[in-house]
């Protein structure tokens, strides 16, 4: 089995349990609840689930753009919870993240030679003498050139500035690139491009990813383990194809059954989920998928399932595994 | 017009004037539904299916939008020439529209009952008690789970799902021949767009209302559509029944298009992306607006437009090379159609 890059441990994070001091005890948003999971060198993890399953926020905690209200995440075999600021600027340069959004997450005012070159120069990879040839080494390895160098992000298709978004990331030359949702605000002619450049980067590169995203085709072609998340909680974890082939939890089997399949034959979803998502701060008891599970039994209202192997690298949290 | 034939839309031009220059934003478009019948609109962000919607309906505001040519016949009479008030008549009664974002589309200060309860009096002149128990009913039809409290609430207390379901349940009750659907499910999660369509579905045969749905997502083309038209930067490329559109796809950017969905029967391929990116329409290429990221684009692409070649009675190409597509199915991993069917 490969090295483990990133282990996650316990993660937990909670938004808005008390603003001020004074201020009534709220009812937390319990986003991201107790999971755990490792990454392997070289590997796509990917990440699954509808919105407001706490995909993000786990991406978020790890990066430490949010900080965990409990848990452990260990890179490289230190927990990087535990580190200063200061400490943890030199992790980060490890650690580097693509945005769903990338119109958003490039400033307006910043060239794009500003933009990438920032985390050169912030880093000390590059001097204000060799920061343009860096940069541009950086454009070309995602597919942009030279003319490129003094427009601002206005002047880019979303196609383009998602380009930008990853030569950004790879500035620093990181281990492990956490992608959420890269390609979600693209048209799917784009998000192809940037598939296709993801892939060969990681292999150009060996870099290891954790792959966000609710699109399960994307997720499906680009992971080599996948887990899915429900409300807070990774309720399935295995090798991408087997999870696909035959999923153990109600739930995913119940999600994938869901996507429309590009093909007028197919008969669509036979499983269609009653009702709507329940509130993650109003998580229902026990298994929280047993108010929409068909197989749901007495149990499952009251015993919260653990995650159990049903096979070979394959866990899922279910009393009655499928 | 073919009494058959509910919308004809012939050679629509729909031009927006701005600052940097006159926006082509369609150009020719000819689209038919007929009573019954699902026809799917596909196409990227900014090809003009959305506008074309709109205009149907006319809800383009003129300036800065611009009809420069063509015929809107619902029901043989031409919408295009109709007075706004005449226009409001059939908006909601005889034509509506499902928008994209539930949440935007409702007023956020009214309850939902009693926007609802407006538009069934406006529609159907009758009395408010009578209204609300249509409303009630249509919301019973769309599976709202206990449709009286659904009436005292506001939009914001409500998820996206059951949005779009009093949505469709509002849009419904006018008992109008056509809804025109703009991506109804791409704000929705997948588990609950499985429910939307299979609900939108059943309930528009029940009612034998003609659809045309907009959406960028194939998956959800061939699931929902009789026909298919696709659009590329502002023009139909391909119009065919979504079987033959999935099993023969004639046109290079169909093909592309379907390359570029992941295929689970092959994880290591890369994908068929299309090369470069959609054309500025305010200087749209000359000839076939596809020909610069065209991988069979020949001379001729880039100096005329290709007419409409008939592949079958109701399969329409525009392409030069339309008749002999079919042979280079492997060529690209083009073809994906195929593939996906086996």
């Amino acid at each position: 089995m490969a090295e483990v890059l990133l282990e996650v441990k316990n993660l937990v994070k909670h938004f808005g349990a008390r603003k001020a001091f004074l201020e009534p005890v709220r009812r937390p948003v319990r986003a991201v609840d107790g999971i755990s999971f490792s990454v392997r060198r070289l590997e796509t993890f990917g990440l699954v689930g509808e919105s407001g399953c706490g995909k993000s926020t786990t991406g978020f905690c790890i990066a430490r753009v949010d900080d965990p209200t409990a848990g452990e995440v260990y890179f490289e075999g230190m927990d990087i919870l535990k580190l200063g600021a200061t400490e943890m600027r030199g992790i980060r340069r490890h650690i580097q993240m693509v945005f769903q959004d990338p119109h958003s997450s490039l400033d307006p005012r910043m060239t794009v030679l500003k933009s990438v070159g920032a985390p050169l120069l912030i880093h000390g990879l590059a001097t204000r003498r060799d920061v343009r040839e860096k940069v541009l080494r950086l454009l070309e390895m995602v597919g942009l050139g030279v003319q490129h160098l003094d427009r601002y992000p206005h002047q880019f298709s979303g196609g383009q500035k998602q380009r930008l978004g990853i030569a950004r990331a790879l500035a620093l030359n990181p281990e492990l690139v956490i992608l959420d949702e890269p390609t979600s605000a693209l048209d799917v002619s784009v998000q192809a491009q940037i598939l296709n450049l993801l892939r060969r980067l990681q292999s150009e590169l060996g870099l290891s990813y954790i792959f966000i995203s609710h699109n399960l085709g994307v997720v499906r072609y680009l992971s080599h383990r996948t887990a899915v998340m429900h409300l807070g909680k990774i309720v399935e974890l295995g090798p991408t194809p087997v999870l696909f082939a035959r999923p153990r939890h109600h739930y995913t089997r119940a999600l994938l059954s869901a996507i429309p399949v590009p093909n007028p034959r197919h008969d669509g979803a036979e499983i269609i989920l009653k009702g709507d998502l329940p509130s993650p701060s109003r998580p229902p008891s026990g298994c929280r998928f047993h108010t929409r599970c068909d197989a749901a039994s007495a149990l499952c209202a009251e015993k919260e399932p653990d995650l159990r192997e049903v096979g070979e690298d394959h866990l899922a949290a279910c009393h009655a595994p499928l | 017009m073919n009494a058959a034939n509910l919308l004809e839309i012939h050679g629509l031009h729909l031009y927006f004037d701005t600052y940097l220059g006159t926006v082509r934003a369609v150009e020719g478009l000819d689209l038919t539904v007929s009573r019954g019948e699902t026809v799917g609109l596909v196409g990227e962000s900014g090809c003009g299916k959305s506008v074309s919607a709109l205009a149907i309906l006319g809800l383009i505001s003129q300036p800065p939008g611009r009809i420069a040519g063509g015929k809107i016949l619902f029901k043989g009479e031409d919408l295009l020439k109709k007075s706004p008030a005449e226009l409001r008549n059939i908006r909601g009664k005889y034509i509506s529209m499902i928008f994209q974002e539930p949440m935007s589309s409702l007023n956020p200060v009214y309850r939902v009952g009693d926007q609802m309860v407006e538009v069934i009096m406006l529609h159907r002149r009758v009395s408010r008690g009578e209204a609300r128990k249509i409303a009630l009913e249509m919301l019973h039809e769309v599976q709202m789970p206990d449709p009286e409290a659904v009436m005292q609430k506001y939009p914001f207390e409500m998820s996206g799902g059951m949005l779009q379901r009093v949505m469709i349940a509002m849009e419904l009750s006018g008992k109008p021949d056509l809804l025109l659907a703009d991506e109804p499910t791409t704000a929705l999660d997948v588990t609950v767009q499985a429910q939307i369509l299979r609900l939108m579905k059943n309930l528009v045969k029940k009612m034998n209302a003609s659809v045309l749905l907009i959406t960028h997502d194939l998956g959800v083309v061939a699931q929902t559509c009789d026909r298919v038209a696709v659009m590329y930067a502002g023009q139909v490329v391909e119009v065919a029944p979504t079987e033959e559109l999935f099993t023969d796809p004639r046109h290079p950017y169909t093909r592309g298009l379907m390359g570029c969905f992941p295929d689970p029967n092959r994880q290591d391929a890369e994908l068929a992306a299309i090369e470069g990116t959609v054309p500025d329409l305010i200087n749209p290429p000359g000839g076939c607006r596809f020909h610069p990221r065209c991988p069979r684009a020949g001379d001729i692409c880039g100096k005329e437009g290709p007419g409409p070649v008939a592949i079958s009675d109701d399969h329409v190409v525009h392409c030069f090379f339309a008749r002999q597509a079919s042979d280079d199915h492997s060529e690209g991993g083009t073809g994906k159609g195929v593939a996906v069917l086996g």
